[in-house]
């Protein structure tokens, strides 16, 4: 096989990410991005983009660590170069901070995150609702510019991406050898998981260039993560809830909870309001399968299911599935030559 | 009872301020008079980035310390408050960098999270092997002027443009106490050789994605002689420039690639930022603050000066303590005139 033909369903972080890693590792192959939507419409595009991991229940944490760290790596190297604008990637530093101490003071992420400490408590008067904080400085990753970053780099090497909806993973096995589901929500009909489910997050884009920090409620319910040019402020979590239009009162509740983290923000101007859909489940699903009708087989790796954590672990991820894809690789290849025999 | 200010920086400002507060209850017949050639945002208030930082020593001038305390509480006591943003009033952390371990500063209890960098966080700054993280403050002098100025103006106290050339000048007529915040031309009212221009210039860039501040320290070449970069509300400020004895307001091309050169090696990300405009001006430096009362014999009337200028480059950190200090001279001046017992006459 001289130059397989992959198909990467989907071009959030995930699908253009994953795309781009099977390119470095894979450089033979030709890789084709296939979505519905492309950035500024998907559901990458509304999230925040902060390397705060979020624990998958059923995913050992050791390869969760590993996921996170080489994310990190890859980021905080380009936000230390010419790219960093561009790419939409810069450091933040800043608090998260909890009503009472959690159970688990020190989460598996903390020596990955740079100067992690617990707060003083001169630090935690900012906060008198709050017992517990932790500070510390991460990455974030502005959405479009990151996704538009990774749709450049993917163009430089010759990938093409095409607007189009997959609705059946088997349209495109007389097209392509290997098929790649990046498809995070769209896995549910594309693949029918039932593990996979929605939660909704609904969040503000607000103007409010004096917040410097992020800060973070450990109960995830209310979080400021001040990007390049807008803040996000979040948020919910409303499991299994399908619904992408904005909710005022849950509009009113958000800015009131950010509000009593951060009062300057009743300064904030320019309010936009977006939702999106956590591609949930127990466990992010990075693995092999092979499809088979009858006689014809369609090798397919999957890398979904990343909820309210893909940008924390995305090149992570999409490094395991270019090396599973180098596996499909390797397996039709052995399988050709012994056709050959 | 008449007191003149003479400057409209953020020291004249905020000590007129501090001392309206504190006396006009108990001296109701008090009239303050803003006199100055410049006023926001032609100030050098106004070109400072805004960093709440003192110097890395304050050579045991232990008051001028807690002078900076006393103003970094204030200011953190009013980080919450609806007037924040008017005042130009933020949190903001970031790095300090050496070449080598030095002593912790003065100030690493006054701000907040003081800690050491760790080796990875040295990773993102080759050449320097030290340094330190905290949280300070930032207040923006273009935010914090005009906002001062709204407190006085509601307040009553008046404002001239003009070019004060002499004590003599506002202290006839009925004003007992001048208030002598004239930064770097002091030197006009009075010699003081000890007062010198310590040059700055900076270039102002559009970089929104830089949420850090970093200073840079050259223990050999002296403070403010190293590349920093300062992001404020609207810009970042990068700046690097501090020459003694230099009196040119003038833009120099040659520090401004020194400056821009210095700061990209820095700070890579900053390659792609978007030159607004430099900007220079004199920090009227000296080797302590002259914070001090002194009666004037002008012709045949005296009159009461309080000095309050050569803030260097730390005036926005050490403001609100010297304001305090002005307005106890104020207040002993108004003891031994006995005015807080009864209304002020005609000085004879």
């Amino acid at each position: 096989m001289a130059s397989p033909k992959v198909a990467v369903v989907g071009a959030g972080v995930i699908g253009l990410s994953t795309a781009l890693c099977i390119t470095e590792t894979c450089p033979s192959c030709s890789v084709t991005v296939l979505s519905d939507q492309f950035s500024p419409n998907t559901t990458s595009d509304v999230a925040a983009g902060m390397l705060i991991p979020h624990t998958y229940p059923d995913t050992p944490i050791h390869r969760q660590r590993q996921w996170f760290k080489e994310t990190f790596t890859y980021l905080f190297a380009i936000s230390n170069s010419r790219e960093a604008s561009e790419a939409g990637i810069h450091l933040v530093s800043g608090w998260q901070v909890f009503k009472s101490t959690p159970k688990e003071e020190l989460p598996f992420w903390s020596d990955i995150v740079l100067g992690f400490r617990p707060m003083s408590e001169a630090e935690l008067q900012k906060f008198p609702q709050h017992q517990f904080g932790q500070a510390f400085t991460t990455l974030k990753c502005d959405c479009p510019p990151y996704l538009l970053w990774l749709e450049k780099r993917l163009k430089a090497t010759g990938s093409q991406m095409y607007t189009r909806k997959v609705a059946d993973l088997w349209e495109l096995h007389s097209e392509y050898d290997i098929v790649v589901n990046c498809a995070g929500m769209g896995a549910q009909q594309l693949v029918g998981d039932k593990q996979l489910f929605p939660v909704r997050g609904q969040v503000l884009k607000v103007h409010a260039p004096w917040v410097k920090h992020f800060i973070r409620d450990g109960d995830g319910l209310a979080y400021i993560y001040p990007g390049i040019h807008r803040v996000t402020l979040g948020g919910t979590r409303e499991k299994g809830s399908l619904s992408l239009s904005p909710d005022p009162g849950t509009t009113r509740d958000i800015f009131d909870r950010c509000c009593s983290l951060e009062p300057s923000l009743q300064g904030a101007q320019d309010i936009e309001v977006k939702v999106g859909l956590r591609p949930s489940r127990q466990c992010v699903r990075v693995q092999r399968e092979v499809l088979s009708q009858g006689d014809v087989k369609l090798p397919v790796v999957h890398n979904y299911g990343h909820g309210a954590g893909g940008f924390s672990v995305h090149r992570g991820t999409a490094n395991e599935a270019a090396h599973l894809v180098g596996e499909c690789i390797s397996a039709l290849q052995g399988s050709s030559s012994r056709a050959k025999l | 009872m008449r007191v003149a200010v003479i400057g409209a920086g953020v020291i004249g400002l905020s000590s007129a301020l501090c001392i309206h507060e504190q006396f006009h209850g108990l001296v109701p017949s008090l009239e303050l008079e803003v006199y100055a050639d410049h006023f926001t945002p032609h100030t050098i208030s106004d070109g400072a980035a805004g960093l709440w930082q003192p110097y890395l020593s304050d050579h045991g001038n232990l008051q001028e310390t807690l002078w900076n305390k006393e103003t970094f509480d204030y200011l953190l006591g009013h980080l919450h408050s609806p007037a924040a943003k008017e005042m130009g009033l933020f949190l903001i952390s970031g790095y300090n960098l050496f070449m080598e371990p030095v002593p912790d500063p003065s100030w690493k209890n006054i701000v907040l999270g003081f800690r050491n960098l760790t080796p990875k966080e040295l990773e993102l700054f080759p050449g320097y092997s030290y340094g330190w993280f905290n949280t300070a403050l930032m207040l923006e002098g273009r935010s914090y002027l005009p906002w001062l100025t709204n407190r006085l103006t509601q307040r009553g106290v008046k404002f001239f443009h003009k070019k004060v050339e002499s004590f003599q000048e506002v202290s006839g007529d009925g004003v007992d106490v001048v208030l002598n915040c004239s930064g770097m031309h002091a030197g006009d009212l009075q010699p003081d050789p000890e007062l010198q221009p310590g040059r700055g210039q900076i270039i102002k860039v559009l970089a929104p994605w830089v949420k850090h501040f970093i200073v840079t320290h050259d223990l050999k070449s002296g403070v403010y002689n190293s590349p920093y970069i300062i992001p404020g509300s609207e810009f970042t400020v990068l700046g690097g420039i501090y020459q003694h004895g230099n009196w040119s307001e003038e833009n120099s091309a040659k520090d401004h690639k020194c400056i821009w050169d210095s700061c990209c090696r820095l700070l890579p990300a900053l390659q792609k930022a978007k030159i607004v405009g430099d900007w220079s001006g004199l920090r009227p430096a000296r080797p302590s603050v002259r914070l001090e009362r002194e009666s004037v014999r002008l012709g045949n009337l005296q009159a009461e000066v309080i000095h309050n200028y050569g803030h260097g480059g730390f005036g926005i950190t050490i403001h609100w303590g010297c304001a305090m200090a002005a307005a106890r001279l104020f207040g002993s001046i108004l003891q031994e005139k006995k005015q807080l017992a009864r209304p002020a006459g005609p000085r004879l």
